[in-house]
């Protein structure tokens, strides 16, 4: 995600906001910073640049607590999240064995319709824990529709 | 009718038969599955497979065609007799599709045909009747899904996309639950596939990228180099990728190949299918190794299974093709579809034939085709698992028994077939 940002910055690494572009981008994505501050990228032969960077940052708006950022439209809803994630694996001995949880089981993720939805963020180990602890269903996505920021 | 909740339910979106589908159904109609994949999901919500939120067009009674562009609605009995009337004069009636039948329907439409001249092209079937000459030629095994779950320690996918055909097999079976002697689920597994392109199976097992052509010399030389016969150094792959295959081939005890359809791509088909059997067969000397072809359609292996146990390979008046592409139509012709739409699949110069042949089409379908557009006769029926209920043999041959969730107005496809074989020829 980062490396989506910066490429969405001018990139001159100018200083002007006080630092390089790719820190830059870093505070963008921590919320800590806005488009405003970079003063390049008000200029008009960026327009483009900065459009697409304002329709980036709007889609993290939407980002669970937990980080997860899910692209429903590459979900084909094969599961795999479901079955490697840390809490379900712990809590759930259907997903142990592969199975889709049943309807009053404690999940962090399950399929509906066929696409992952987050059952309950609040489960998830990046919430219990800490973020870095767990990026498995990330990880093994094979349609890349889960992304953590 | 008001809301339903359904636990445990059977999938007939692919040939795995997940029966862990948990659905709300609100006056018949499904508004929400639990642990369903997209192809399952356009199975229970009638969606087009490839477009999400796309509805089908179901057939609505059975028609005859009166005209070039003219129906007339009738009952199934009267499409029966109109069916009946058109078979009766062919010299050999071509069934396709066949593999989204329930057992019983399969069992019927075969006792319908006992006697006469038929060929049968499954839908699924470039793969499968390159696997039955091979199961002819090699003493192949095959393994449950269950037991790959328990056991697999390295899964090979040769030509193959789950993710594609087959949805749920990788997170349900083949690579990340834990079984019995697989407790740390994929950490216990090595897997790999292999492939003519880049695909989605690469961010959760190592891609093998070989070109159609070097298939064959691929298992070859892997075969060559695990008998200590030659360097890994079969042509395409880097003798590094192959050294991973052998190493983890040489650790595992219990092992599955996966073959899809990609095998049956190319001209090489038959002699890559051939080659990994005669290997599978070898290496089944040393620990347990199997060979699953990969379906797609949910009752592939059913079809196959009924039609050998009714002796359909001996019978001079059968005979069985696996592509559609290469069924020549010839005067006499009566083309039966049915839960398949064949015209979707056939050449400009097949489509031509029919035409100038005034080759006939009869067609038993679920939703609104090609084929039903071209047919003279056209039945509906229930759609197996969620109209209708009926048997099903899961990929790895293990039976399934599938239940409606709807009470509908349609036949179920056993229903024609018995009603057909009441009537006679």
């Amino acid at each position: 995600m980062l490396k989506k940002i910066v490429e969405c910055l001018p990139q001159t690494d100018c200083q002007m906001c006080g630092m390089t572009c790719a820190d830059f981008a870093g505070f963008l994505l921590s919320g800590d910073l806005t488009t405003a501050e970079c003063p390049v990228l008000q200029e008009p032969a960026y327009a483009e640049k900065a459009a697409a960077l304002q329709e980036l940052l709007a889609s993290l708006a939407r980002r669970a607590k937990s980080g997860h950022l899910i692209d429903v439209s590459r979900c084909n809803g094969c599961g795999i999240c479901v079955i490697v994630c840390e809490y379900n694996l712990a809590n759930s001995a259907a997903c142990r064995l592969g199975k889709g949880p049943a309807a009053d089981e404690k999940v962090a993720l399950r399929v509906v319709n066929g696409q992952v939805v987050l059952a309950d963020e609040n489960l998830c180990t990046r919430l219990l824990q800490a973020a870095d602890k767990c990026s498995k269903c990330q990880d093994h996505c094979p349609t890349q529709a889960i992304v953590l920021v | 009718m008001g809301e339903q909740r359904l636990t445990s339910q059977v999938c007939c979106g692919c040939a795995c038969l997940c029966d862990d589908i948990d659905l709300v159904v609100r006056d018949g109609q499904v508004v929400e599955a639990a642990n369903v994949c997209q192809w399952g999901l356009a199975r229970f919500t009638g969606d087009k497979k490839y477009g999400a939120g796309l509805p089908r067009k179901r057939c609505r009674g059975p028609r005859v065609r009166t005209g070039a562009t003219s129906w007339s609605p009738t009952h199934l009995e009267g499409a029966l007799d109109a069916a009946t009337e058109i078979l009766a004069k062919a010299s050999r009636v071509v069934v396709y599709g066949l593999c989204q039948l329930s057992q019983q329907a399969i069992s019927a439409l075969l006792d319908l045909r006992r006697g006469r001249p038929t060929l049968w092209i499954p839908s699924e079937g470039p793969l499968w009747e390159t696997a039955l000459h091979i199961y002819g030629q090699h003493p192949v095994p095959m393994t449950t899904l269950e037991e790959v779950r328990n056991q697999a320690d390295f899964v090979l996918f040769w030509g193959a996309n789950p993710l594609r055909s087959c949805p749920r097999l990788p997170a349900r079976y083949a690579l990340f639950p834990r079984g019995r002697f697989t407790e740390r689920g994929q950490e216990d597994r090595r897997a790999f596939t292999v492939d003519i392109q880049h695909t989605e199976m690469e961010r959760i097992t190592p891609l093998l990228v070989v070109r159609p052509e070097e298939e064959p010399e691929l298992v070859a030389g892997l075969r060559a180099a695990w008998e200590g016969r030659s360097d890994p150094r079969p042509s395409g792959v880097s003798p590094k990728e192959v050294k991973k295959v052998l190493q983890a081939l040489e650790q595992s005890s219990y092992r599955v190949f996966f073959a899809g359809r990609g095998t049956t791509h190319n001209e090489a088909g038959g002699a890559l299918l051939e080659e990994l059997c005669s290997w599978v067969e070898e290496l089944n000397r040393q620990a347990p190794t199997f060979f699953m072809p990969l379906a797609s359609d949910f009752n592939t292996l059913g079809f196959i299974r009924q039609f050998v146990t009714c002796g359909g390979l001996s019978r001079p008046e059968w005979s069985l093709e696996g592509d559609v592409r290469r069924w020549e139509p010839r005067p006499g012709d009566v083309l039966l579809s049915v839960s398949g739409d064949c015209f979707w699949f056939l050449t400009e110069q097949q489509k031509d034939s029919i035409g100038r042949l005034s080759i006939p089409t009869v067609a038993v379908s679920t939703y609104e085709t090609q084929t039903t557009a071209e047919a003279q006769v056209v039945m509906d029926v229930g759609l197996l698992g969620i109209d209708t209920s009926g048997d099903a043999v899961r990929m790895d041959g293990v039976g399934v028994c599938v239940e409606h969730i709807r009470t509908a107005d349609q036949p179920s496809d056993v229903e024609i077939f018995q009603q057909w074989l009441r009537l006679g020829p």
